[in-house]
């Protein structure tokens, strides 16, 4: 509990003085933690603390939202009468009672971030260091971190809702530089969870590290992708962020609400090939993207997007519900008590299929395997996305054949889904962070191995 | 004297006694943003924000702690929590760091206003930049993303040395990013101001040519793969500079990171390519009279007739390198000292648009980097792949618009290839100031 419920209380009937029909506020108390090794030496130590609340008003579809730093009982009910007084001239209501609502978590953790003994996070961090530059003499510099994030939310609202809840996060990552034959290359791995950061103990930390330098020594002698279109094979796990931008962002009410999403009113419709189904799960144990509430108490789901083709949902939070009449899917997210929620993803992924990796290698001609899928983003109105491509292979008479570099995917989200053709049986789910509306905040991708029968390439010309 | 200050002399006193000295960073704000939606009022957001970064020196060693409790009680513990982490990093180097000495800085004027809008004015702003949008063409089905804000930054360094300087200012923004749609055709557009006067603002104006943006792209073609002279619009150059952005940092030099280690002095650009770092530039968003460490801006020349000129230093990189010092330290509160550019200007040309436009058989005129940097810049090694659109021209003449390409290269080819600048300026609103730039050839993958 971060602050006393009667306190709550009045800041909600002075956020509904002057005629919200409702009102919630969001406290946070976060703490924060950036470790670095560079140049093989301990470098960066950062830890600090994010503390504040935001509070939201709805007079209809309109929303008010303020934020504060004072979180005595002074500092909330002005910021309250601040936001009503901003809009409203209306007659003032009561908010209901506040009841804690209990629920078990879904999530398990270890030691706080600020318990765990800093020498242990630092072995891991020279591991990677250590077997980086013993795997190759190429390697110029290593640059490995740890990221924790212990954030404890309390969110109340006009209808009695009161809720509690602490979510932890840990993230390492590498950056491997390597110089061979007079070529610089670069190349990074990452892990993490939803959780504490004991479970790298039992992480492979010397395979990833050892990844990033095979990588970065194999773009080194790459040629550059070719240009045009060609089947494309994307591989599972991080190669769902296909999913995320082509399609996901465009199902979440934040755009649906305005009109500006190719899959406005496509509610029933057959939107992508009948091998796609696709999910938006919150409640994966200790998943990247899950919680046990969302940034508005209630409580997470899991949704079916897509089942084998047609759309069954979007992905809604409390004014996406109000504005649409859809049901909420416990999706209202933000980064931190400074941005007002909206709905967004959670874990989204395409469902196993029933294909094997092998035959669509060995269906294509001449494409493109991509192995390693990098950042990307979309215009949710027109749905025209994009993304890098990290590490990719020729497809040539059934076979993978020569590396090559520099490769990126654009697309259509619409046609593109139509293109699926072929779905695997290997789902795997990777962590991203999501930039949107509401800040960058943890979501997971995934699906299995896609074959998309023709896909733009960006490349070289030649 | 204000509680701020008396509790830094505190925490002053508590590292004298334990070796140590101490900086502290304060920014915060307040800001107003207003959104309309389908002719209705959306949202109204009204935030405040401020954060404290301590910056502990240990000798060689610097460790960083900070909170948005401002209390006595919180800024202590803080300090505490810096100095454990400046225990805990380790410099491979002798020499200790120092802090900025105080110093005099140039007074800015003009950038923070008092001046009163009443609420109506700004609600009236915000609602014409979306349905100016709306009623503007029957093409424009909706306005996905359109706002208005009042900002209000600010920015305190405070140091062991003595030191303590202040900066605040005040601005306008706002935006509207109108999607056209005609048959199968979709395509969203946008423009946006900033302003430090109120007076200056004209919401229809930027509605209006966020709709021709949007409107004059629609049945784009999809443009033959090969090689193309191209000019980058004003609007989007900023991209390249993105790229090149952090090769001026001494500490990326320094690391091993940047593709402008060991070319100082050296010619690796065009002729044409001119660049100075003007923290004093107005018109540009990132004007500062001093830096995060509280040094006294002033102005750096980085190109000069495409010879690379300087490094951004900040006071440590500045000795660690032998360089000269250029008062380029960027940090936020949350985060360790880094090295980064303020406003940065590219020398305009001769030329007009047209006269650009129409200076090959082909041109592609570039105007939307469709994704962000994330999505397509490689900065180890300065290739790009950058999904793009624009509009095709021959002998200067518009032909059609295009999409669905790929630009690809790397950035260092491409500063060789620049082959003319234009005589316009973009608009205010950005910290990077250039013309339209006309660069040789690039290669373009598409249909």
């Amino acid at each position: 509990m971060i602050v006393q419920p009667h306190i709550l209380t009045k800041a909600l009937d002075a956020a509904l003085s002057t005629g919200a029909d409702f009102a919630d506020i969001f406290l946070e108390d976060t703490y924060s933690s950036q470790l670095s090794v560079l140049n093989s030496k301990p470098e960066q130590a950062i830890v600090g603390q994010l503390y504040g609340a935001g509070i939201r008003l709805f007079f209809g579809h309109e929303i008010v939202y303020v934020t504060t730093n004072d979180l005595s009982e002074t500092g909330l009910v002005k910021a309250a009468l601040n936001a009503a007084q901003s809009r409203g001239a209306g007659a003032a209501s009561k908010s209901m009672p506040l009841l804690q609502v209990p629920f078990d978590t879904i999530h398990t953790y270890g030691e706080k971030p600020w318990e765990m003994n800093r020498d242990r996070k630092f072995r891991w961090l020279n591991t990677i260091d250590q077997v980086s530059r013993a795997r190759n003499s190429a390697v110029t510099q290593v640059d490995a971190g740890l990221n924790e994030k212990f954030q404890r939310v309390q969110i109340a609202n006009s209808r009695g809702l009161m809720a509690y809840d602490e979510r932890a996060y840990t993230r390492i990552r590498m950056q491997t530089f390597v110089e061979h034959n007079g070529v610089k290359e670069s190349a990074s791995e990452d892990e993490g969870h939803m959780g504490t950061s004991e479970i790298y103990d039992n992480i492979d930390l010397k395979s990833l590290a050892e990844q990033s330098v095979d990588r970065a020594m194999m773009l080194t002698t790459a040629a550059y992708a070719p240009a045009g279109e060609m089947p494309v094979v994307i591989d599972n796990a991080f190669g769902g962020v296909i999913f995320h931008e082509a399609c996901g962002h465009g199902l979440e009410t934040t755009s649906v609400a305005k009109d500006a999403s190719v899959f406005c009113g496509k509610l029933g419709q057959k939107i992508a090939h009948e091998s796609v189904t696709a999910i938006d799960d919150g409640t994966i144990e200790n998943g990247w993207g899950s919680l046990n509430m969302d940034d508005e108490g209630n409580r997470t789901k899991k949704t079916t997007l897509i089942e084998n083709g047609v759309l069954k949902s979007y992905i809604v939070d409390e004014m996406g519900a109000r504005q649409t009449g859809y049901d909420i899917t416990g999706s209202g997210r933000r980064q931190s008590y400074k941005y007002a929620p909206a709905s967004r993803m959670r874990n989204t992924f395409i469902a196993a299929g029933k294909d094997k990796f092998e035959d669509m290698i060995r269906d294509v001609d001449y494409g493109l395997y991509a192995k390693k899928m990098g950042g990307g983003s979309v215009n949710p109105g027109t749905g025209d996305y994009n993304f890098q491509v990290g590490e990719a292979y020729i497809i040539r008479n059934g076979r993978i054949e020569e590396p090559v570099k520099g490769a990126c995917l654009i697309g259509r989200g619409i046609d593109t889904l139509g293109k699926i053709t072929k779905v695997s049986d290997d789902l795997k789910l990777a962590r991203g962070m999501c930039g949107s509306v509401s800040g960058s905040i943890p979501a997971a991708v995934g699906q299995p191995q896609i074959l998309v029968s023709s896909l733009m390439v960006g490349g070289r010309a030649k | 004297m204000d509680t701020v200050k008396t509790t830094f002399q505190t925490i002053v006193e508590k590292a004298r006694h334990d070796g140590a000295k101490v900086e502290m960073l304060i920014s915060g704000g307040e800001s107003l943003s207003i959104g309309y939606s389908k002719k209705k009022l959306e949202s109204f957001e009204s935030t405040q924000s401020q954060m404290a970064g301590l910056r502990v020196i240990l000798g060689a060693s610097q460790g960083y702690a900070y909170t948005e409790n401002l209390s006595e009680e919180s800024l202590l513990r803080t300090y505490v929590e810096a100095l454990n982490n400046a225990k805990t990093v380790q410099s491979g180097d002798a020499a200790a760091v120092e802090l900025v000495k105080p110093q005099s800085v140039k007074v800015m004027e003009g950038l923070f206003k008092t001046e009163t809008v009443a609420m109506d004015k700004k609600l009236e702003v915000a609602r014409l930049l979306e349905e100016k949008c709306l009623d503007k063409d029957a093409r424009i089905t909706a306005v996905p993303y359109s706002g208005f804000s009042e900002n209000v930054s600010f920015k305190r360094v405070l140091n062991s040395e003595g030191l303590d300087q202040e900066f605040k200012q005040s601005y306008y923004s706002g935006y509207a990013y109108p999607l056209a749609k005609e048959g199968e055709s979709s395509k969203m557009g946008g423009e946006g101001f900033f302003a430090r006067n109120f007076a200056d603002i004209n919401a229809e104006k930027v509605a209006h040519d966020g709709v021709d943006k949007a409107v004059s792209r629609l049945g784009a073609q999809k443009l033959p793969t090969g090689n193309y002279a191209v000019v980058i619009s004003r609007d989007e150059f900023p991209m390249v500079l993105q790229m090149i952005y952090q090769y001026f940092s001494a500490k990326e030099v320094h690391e091993g990171k940047s593709l402008f280690q060991g070319k100082l002095g050296q010619k690796i650009a065009s002729e044409k390519f001119e660049l100075l770092d003007d923290p004093f530039e107005t018109r540009g968003t990132a004007v500062r009279p001093f830096d995060d460490e509280g040094a006294a801006s002033q102005k750096t020349v980085l190109f000069e007739k495409g010879v690379l000129k300087n490094f951004l230093s900040n006071l440590e990189y500045a000795k660690k390198m032998n360089l000269p010092h250029t008062a380029h330290a960027r940090r936020s509160p949350a985060s360790q000292q880094a090295i980064g550019p303020t406003n940065l200007v590219v020398a305009k040309g001769e030329q007009s648009l047209q006269e650009l436009l129409s200076s090959h058989d082909k041109v592609v005129y570039l105007t939307e980097f469709s994704g962000g940097l994330h999505a397509g810049f490689k900065e180890s090694t300065g290739d790009f792949s950058m999904p793009a659109e624009g509009f095709l021209y021959e002998n200067g003449k518009k032909i059609a618009p295009v999409d669905q390409f790929v630009m690809s290269g790397n950035v260092l080819d491409l500063l060789r290839e620049i082959e003319a600048m234009g005589n316009e300026y973009n608009k205010p609103g950005s910290s990077f100031i250039c013309p339209d730039v006309l660069i040789k050839s690039l290669s373009f993958a598409g249909a």
